[in-house]
């Protein structure tokens, strides 16, 4: 699963432990999101997405090859 | 105060965590019933304690699984008969070869015993699974 929240994430003017706290997780969680590392469940997803003012499809997406 | 942050990774990774030492433990025991029974042959008063927690174990896992309707496979005795035929081969070799029964009849009707049951308990499982499935697709 690829993301934009480090875009977003800055376009809101957010360090990574804000959003964290904002989203009840911690900041290494928020690290390993951005880096595509950790695929968040989908509550922590519309979390992040409500906290980034986003929707879903503005933040995730699936690789075209894991689609298939 | 600050309340605990409940990370839903870090909750995932200790879970996975438990999950890998509960198998190490759950497997650890097993070899360790099964060397104190055929290796050291003590009795069993010595080991009945750790018998008992690796069988209802064993058993409380068998029935949590049936019970959330994880095995989504139809009832099929076709796919059972290799695996409780392979089982009483095993239950055989272990009478003949550690319990010294050399009675071929005994033997023979252990073995039918045996592969009866263990169908029998294996369809069981599947149907009831296939249950708890068609009770999870229902509406209301």
């Amino acid at each position: 699963m690829i993301n934009r929240i480090k875009l977003a994430r800055m376009e809101k003017g957010l360090t990574q432990q804000e959003l964290a706290d904002a989203v009840d997780v911690t900041r290494q969680t928020i690290h390993l999101i951005e880096k595509g590392k950790y695929n968040p469940s989908l509550k922590l997803c519309l979390s992040i997405c409500h906290v980034l003012d986003k929707t879903l499809d503005d933040l995730f997406w699936i690789k075209e090859e894991d689609n298939k | 105060m600050k309340k605990p942050v409940r990370d839903e990774r870090i909750i995932q990774e200790a879970m996975k965590q438990n999950s890998l030492g509960f198998t190490i433990l759950f497997f650890g025991l097993l070899f360790d019933i099964l060397c104190r029974q055929f290796l050291f042959h003590q009795p069993i008063s010595s080991y009945w304690d750790l018998a008992l927690l690796f069988f209802g174990t064993s058993l409380y896992l068998a029935v949590k699984r049936v019970s959330s309707g994880i095995y989504t496979g139809k009832v099929s005795v076709k796919r059972i008969i290799p695996s409780s035929i392979i089982a009483s081969i095993v239950y055989s070799a272990v009478n003949y070869r550690y319990f010294k029964n050399t009675d071929l009849l005994e033997l023979f009707i252990g073995a039918i015993t045996f592969f009866v049951g263990f169908l029998a308990v294996n369809l069981l499982l599947q149907y009831v699974s296939q249950k708890k499935n068609k009770e999870i697709l229902k509406d209301e």
